[in-house]
């Protein structure tokens, strides 16, 4: 089977989210509907479960269906060896160096086409998510369909060797997306730019009651009458947990607070165990710091970020970091690396701070926790800046909004 | 009474593409401002009200955003920011602006302010997806009405992005001049101000209440004085319900 069942609860997401950004952003939801009517739409990807873009479809199909869009989701079938060629693809996208010759491309291009035989692309509007289903539209094109390719990596230190093997494949879409514009390779199509966005109706960001809270996070004995500091990431040198700890023993000076660096376990990531590691000799001893290697639950990330304090995003190097969205999202005062996608989620000094060093982090966050007025004020208008472009209907809109571009200007 | 016919009001969806530019100092940036299209200043210059559609305070355009920010050229920043919200009513007139503000910057100075890698200014483009909402407006009342349920889109579309891409004389606003012409021209100052659109909103449908007061008075004059009690007591219910929530909250 390639065709993944849409799960619903009975509930309306549409009104979900009109309850959330309010009527108009559904207005406009609906009014690209009716354009759309009498086409049908297609989405492809890998996988149904696991990771941000399966969570996305989820949601994004289900909405587009109550938008009275007939659309139907199909996962591209593939063995082992095909999984192994994609997780290579997709490492050397993100600039680290791998093995890829003949026999990569050959699996990769043999799976695609006995997997483009199987899926039902019965729809006018096809939207295809990352390299894995690349070629479909190569082997499958029909006249009258309109094809997008949906990039969700940051190319832009994509190996150029491997970046050709997707590349080569594009010349049969009508246009591609990228989540930032410094992730938009050279290409002969048009690109266009959707940044990713937040559930607000998940676990991870949903409103939760201070009992729901304070249940999740008893077993971690946070205390009650420090400010508390938070970066949820995972243990990688480039989100910087070592300098996160720098910025906050120089904080720690003038200030009392408590660090929480909490990120996902890490037993399949050799690298991540290794910077857990040393994150844990650096803080050794201390009583005002917790590192957390947390199992992968929304609901405590989400527990950790609505009792922080100020929530810190200290990258050297990102992809969009959607963790600064969703510290935004219920009003925290973020401090954030002005690195990757974080400029546009954090406007300096309105929804956010934007830091360059440990000691601009150290400073900034000294002045969040002497001011209540300047955290209440940046973390009021970061809400409002998320609640207008980095929830799900902002990103359902920017696809909608697409197909009606290319039906309305197909040699655009 | 003038009949020019019905409007229908429009919403917009706007899409985003990379132009393949960027700006590293204030130098490259002129020169790329002389270049643009008007597409692209209105990315820059004005979408940001759109993005940003609430609050009291005026948001800063991306230009002097990054000229204060990054290229860390606050005086500059300031003209700019003024310069480009006293001229944002077309692609020409905002291009000229932003050209005078960055000559009046001596070239070396210009060229001195450079960012570092990855901090480069890089120039989008916008591609609208005009939108029918459906409502069809036949006159100054029922735009009144309409005006008050629209959502942001709406307000955007016609009150400044329509003006900015097509002059003051075409659209909503085109329309409205031939039936109120001061009113058409309160809207599109009110539009071309650089104000958040929640402010413009609120401004907007305040004047045209305290605009059109006169007038239902002499309506309500007219009216039997039993309507007339009827509306009073529908009034006077209305506040009471406001006092009590005001009370609650």
């Amino acid at each position: 089977m390639t065709l993944v069942p849409i799960e619903t609860d009975g509930t309306s997401l549409l009104d979900g989210y009109r309850a959330v950004t309010g009527d108009g952003p559904i207005r406009v939801l609906e009014a690209l509907a009716r354009r759309l009517r009498g086409h049908r739409i297609v989405m492809v990807n890998s996988t149904s479960s696991g990771g941000g873009v399966a969570e996305i479809l989820h949601r994004l199909v289900r909405l587009l269906l109550e938008l009275g869009i007939p659309t139907t989701w199909e996962v591209m079938p593939g063995d082992q060896r095909f999984y192994a060629v994609t997780k290579s693809i997709h490492n050397a996208l993100h600039g680290e160096p791998v093995t890829f010759g003949a026999n990569e491309t050959e699996i990769y291009e043999e799976t695609n086409r006995r997997a483009a035989a199987e899926v039902a692309l019965d729809g006018d509007l096809i939207l295809i998510h990352d390299p894995q289903p690349a070629p479909f539209a190569r082997l499958r094109r029909q006249p009258g369909q309109r094809w997008m390719w949906r990039c969700h990596i940051d190319l832009s230190r994509a190996d150029p060797a491997v970046w050709n093997v997707v590349a080569g494949q594009l010349d049969w879409y009508d246009a591609a997306v990228f989540s930032h514009v410094s992730f938009v390779p050279r290409l002969v199509i048009p690109a266009y730019l959707a940044p990713p966005s937040i559930d607000p109706l998940s676990d991870k960001n949903r409103e939760l009651s201070e009992e729901e809270e304070d249940a999740l996070l008893a077993p971690y004995d946070l205390p009650r009458s420090r400010p508390i500091i938070t970066q949820i990431s995972r243990f990688d040198r480039l989100k910087d947990p070592l300098g996160v700890l720098e910025a906050f023993k120089l904080l720690r000076r003038q200030e009392d607070a408590h660090l929480v660096l909490a990120g996902g376990t890490a037993d399949d990531d050799p690298e991540g165990a290794q910077v857990l590691e040393e994150v844990r000799e650096a803080a050794a001893g201390r009583d005002d710091v917790s590192i957390l290697a947390l199992p992968n639950a929304h609901l405590l990330v989400n527990a950790f970020q609505r009792r922080s304090t100020v929530v810190v995003q200290k990258s050297l190097r990102e992809g969009f970091a959607l963790t600064v969205s969703e510290g935004l999202w219920k009003r925290r005062a973020v401090v954030a690396s002005a690195v990757g996608g974080i400029p546009l989620q954090i406007l300096h000094e309105r929804t956010g701070l934007l830091v360059r060093s440990i000691e601009g982090c150290a400073y900034q966050m000294r002045r969040l926790l002497r001011s209540a007025p300047l955290r209440r004020r940046l973390g009021q208008n970061g809400r409002e800046h998320v609640r207008d472009n980095f929830l799900h209907p902002r990103e359902a809109r920017d696809y909608l909004a697409l197909f009606v571009r290319m039906l309305d200007h197909p040699n655009a | 009474m003038t009949s020019v016919g019905t409007f229908d009001l429009c919403t917009v969806a706007h899409l985003v593409r990379p132009t393949g530019r960027a700006a590293h100092d204030l130098e490259t940036l002129l020169a790329m401002v002389g270049e643009l299209s008007p597409a692209a200043l209105f990315q820059h210059t004005i979408q940001h009200r759109l993005r940003e559609p609430l609050g009291d305070e005026v948001v800063r355009d991306d230009l002097s955003f990054w000229v204060g920010g990054v290229a860390q050229d606050p005086e500059t920043a300031e003209r700019l920011a003024f310069a480009i919200g006293e001229h944002s009513t077309s692609a020409d007139e905002v291009r000229s602006a932003i050209r005078a503000v960055l000559e009046a910057v001596p070239e070396r100075a210009r060229r001195a302010r450079s960012v570092p890698e990855g901090g480069e200014f890089v120039f989008l483009e916008g591609e609208s997806v005009v939108l029918p909402t459906g409502r069809t407006v036949v006159d100054v009342n029922d735009l009144h009405a309409a005006l008050t349920e629209a959502d942001n889109g709406v307000w955007f579309y016609h009150l400044i992005e329509e003006p900015w891409f097509q002059g003051r004389d075409a659209g909503l606003l085109g329309w409205l001049r031939a039936l109120d012409r001061p009113l058409a021209d309160t809207l599109a100052s009110e539009g071309a101000n650089g104000q958040p659109l929640e402010s413009v909103r609120k401004k907007v449908l305040g004047r045209w209440r305290r605009r059109a007061l006169p007038r239902r008075l002499v309506e309500a004059t007219g009216r039997p004085d039993d309507v007339r009690r009827a509306e009073a007591r529908e009034v006077m219910g209305r506040l009471a319900r406001r006092v009590k929530s005001e009370g609650n909250s």
